[in-house]
């Protein structure tokens, strides 16, 4: 176990900075003077004084090795920049922002596994009758339906036409937590779709491999209940691989997110950094795309850690 | 047949030192029986077949221009100034869709065929080579892997640009490590075979042991991936394109479609109702072919 924690230790650490050296290498490597964007671009048709001063500015005329140690430093200290639109530390933006992104996230995730895990086993365990072709057909939906499509129906649904919920917007849940709940409810349940009719088939099927196995006979066959054995041995077994979906779906949900927040309004880490983009400030992009990446990484990392805890063979793997 | 696998024999050396002929595709009447009588199968055909010759014949089926702006028609019904209605500038909703599919088609088919193109060389390369080729190509992919990939699309747009050919791009890299590594677990599977090893006593290079001893073997999985992918890169599409960043806007497009039309969702709902329509149909029937396809070349895939 201490083997493969520190090997898989070492491999994160070099994806982290991999992901680092990418994202450095993005903005300053690919086409485009950022000095130049700020000023307008092109068409404001900047002075060579006034691109120079923005330069020296932002730190560009430097050579690019002191830029990338530059960067390094200030990363390794929990600097993620300044903002070049307002001067405002991204840090401290981020960190108002991301606890609302992972308000809708959190709770989707649960929601999705609530109910796409019992999903499967019924879809398994009932096999033969209509149940599996209706639960699968609905799940099939569930993830073919962009997030955008399933989000405005609901709106069309429940805002415009039946008037129960109010279309988009925020409020913080310390001040009105009705409020928030009643804003809440439709992003996450959007959110929640496509990974719930992952996990529903990714249980269905593990379930149904199990059922096929030597064991699932022996336990029958020495009289155990069918409620036991599918509870106490089949599912058991069947989960390991379910989980590991549930695990990537954190980073699916942040990939829905960018979208869910646009049309629900919602001001959370995506839409910061949409606007971002819009008006190209840099430094701010560059933030946010490292800090996701960064936690994305992490939760695959002790995914795959608490897995070989309780699973032997992943770490002699 | 046994005369023409003689033929091959005696052109091909690294057949005639296969044990065991590789499972090769049925015949085009056993696969054109599987479409007619599989209701799914013909039904997700059946809709993406309909879909490329709407595209390929867009001007044949709908003589409105997709672009034409018409102040005197805007918002109206199905049925007025076009089959399904017209939008907010009073452009032909029908003709809006159907040029849309060209869009659709065309950057979800060469953006697929990007990835699967680098992913299937780049993941045979790894596993026939071994370490170092193996470390770097597969730590790249992880890499990739790392970053929610609309989060990456939007970062890299960001920088070059939205334009159909970028779009293409981002997507088809994206997806490639996906193909990347189908394309390693299965070669490390296949390359263990005896026809492997006797191609390589005989001295073929490995080129050709790649393309000839195990790119058939491999192919059905890479198959089923293809019609997958198409369905998640036409999601990232309509994604890329709701939020601005796909193709210019005077391109008719299904996610900007939507986009635009949201905003007079409550008094003219028909702008969002066919596009949205039409790209679930779209990966949908994708999401179907790829499952269908899983039963049909690989059963041990088949979820059961």
């Amino acid at each position: 176990m201490g083997a493969y924690l520190i090997r898989r230790t070492i491999s994160t650490i070099v994806l982290l900075y991999l992901i680092v050296t990418v994202v450095f290498l993005l903005l300053h490597l690919l086409p485009g003077d950022p000095a130049m964007t700020i000023l307008g671009g092109i068409d404001a048709n900047p002075t060579e004084e006034d691109i120079a001063r923005v330069r020296e500015r932002l730190g560009l005329d430097r050579p690019l090795y002191v830029q990338y140690l530059d960067w390094m430093g200030s990363l390794l200290r929990g600097d993620l920049g300044t903002s070049f639109v307002n001067n405002r530390s991204v840090a401290d933006d981020l960190f108002t922002r991301l606890p609302r992104t992972m308000m809708l996230i959190m709770p989707a995730v649960i929601l999705a596994v609530l109910l796409g895990m019992p999903m499967g086993i019924i879809a398994a365990r009932f096999r033969k009758s209509l149940v599996d072709p209706g639960i699968s057909s609905f799940a099939l939906i569930g993830f073919s339906v962009p997030v955008f499509v399933s989000g405005l129906l609901l709106v069309y649904l429940f805002s415009l036409k039946l008037g129960w919920l109010p279309a988009n917007g925020y409020v913080s849940p310390a001040d009105d937590f009705i409020g928030f709940l009643k804003r809440a409810v439709m992003p996450i349940v959007t959110l929640s779709l496509g990974p719930m009719a992952i996990t529903m088939r990714m249980t269905r099927s593990s379930m149904l491999e199990q059922m096929g196995l030597d064991y699932v006979r022996t336990a029958r066959a020495k009289g155990l209940t069918e409620f036991a054995t599918m509870y106490r041995h089949v599912l058991r077994n069947a989960l390991l691989p379910v989980v590991t979906v549930v695990a990537l779906q954190f980073g699916a949900m942040f990939a829905g997110s960018v979208l869910v927040e646009l049309i629900f309004n919602w001001p959370g880490v995506n839409s910061y950094l949409l606007t971002s983009i819009s008006v190209r400030d840099y430094p701010v992009v560059q933030a946010i795309v490292l800090v996701i990446a960064t936690i994305f990484v992490l939760i695959n990392f002790l995914t795959d850690v608490s897995f070989a805890m309780f699973d032997p063979r992943i770490r002699h793997d | 047949m046994a005369e023409t696998s003689v033929e091959r024999s005696e052109r091909n050396p690294l057949v005639s030192a296969v044990d065991k002929p590789a499972p090769r595709f049925h015949g085009a009447r056993n696969w054109l029986r599987w479409f007619l009588t599989n209701p799914r199968v013909l039904l997700s055909g059946g809709f993406i077949l309909l879909l490329i010759l709407s595209a390929l014949g867009a001007s044949i089926i709908t003589e409105s221009d997709p672009s034409r702006i018409r102040a005197t028609m805007r918002l109206m019904p199905p049925g007025e100034g076009g089959f399904l209605g017209t939008d907010e500038f009073g452009r032909d909703l029908f003709a809006r869709i159907i040029y849309g599919a060209r869009l659709t088609l065309i950057v979800s088919l060469c953006s697929v065929a990007i990835s699967s193109l680098l992913g299937v060389v780049m993941g045979m390369s790894a596993a026939f080579f071994g370490s170092p080729t193996d470390t770097i190509l597969m730590r790249l992919a992880d890499a990739i892997l790392s970053f929610p990939p609309i989060l990456l699309a939007i970062f890299v747009i960001s920088f070059w640009g939205s334009s159909v050919v970028n779009v293409i791009l981002v997507i088809g890299l994206l997806y490639t490590p996906r193909f990347q590594r189908i394309a390693y677990s299965s070669t490390l599977a296949v390359q263990e075979n005896d026809y492997i090893l006797a191609a390589r006593a005989i001295g073929s290079r490995p080129a050709r042991i790649l393309r000839l001893g195990i790119l058939p073997n491999i192919f059905a999985p890479i198959i089923v991936q293809f019609s997958l992918a198409m369905g998640t890169a036409i999601l990232l599409e309509s994604g890329l394109s709701f939020l601005g960043l796909g193709p210019p806007p005077d391109v008719a497009s299904w996610g900007r479609s939507i986009q635009q039309s949201s905003r007079f969702m409550s008094q003219h709902p028909w702008g969002v109702v066919w596009p949205s329509l039409v790209i679930s149909t779209t990966v949908l029937a994708f999401n179907i072919l790829g499952d269908a396809l899983r039963d049909r070349l690989d059963p041990r895939l088949r979820t059961a």
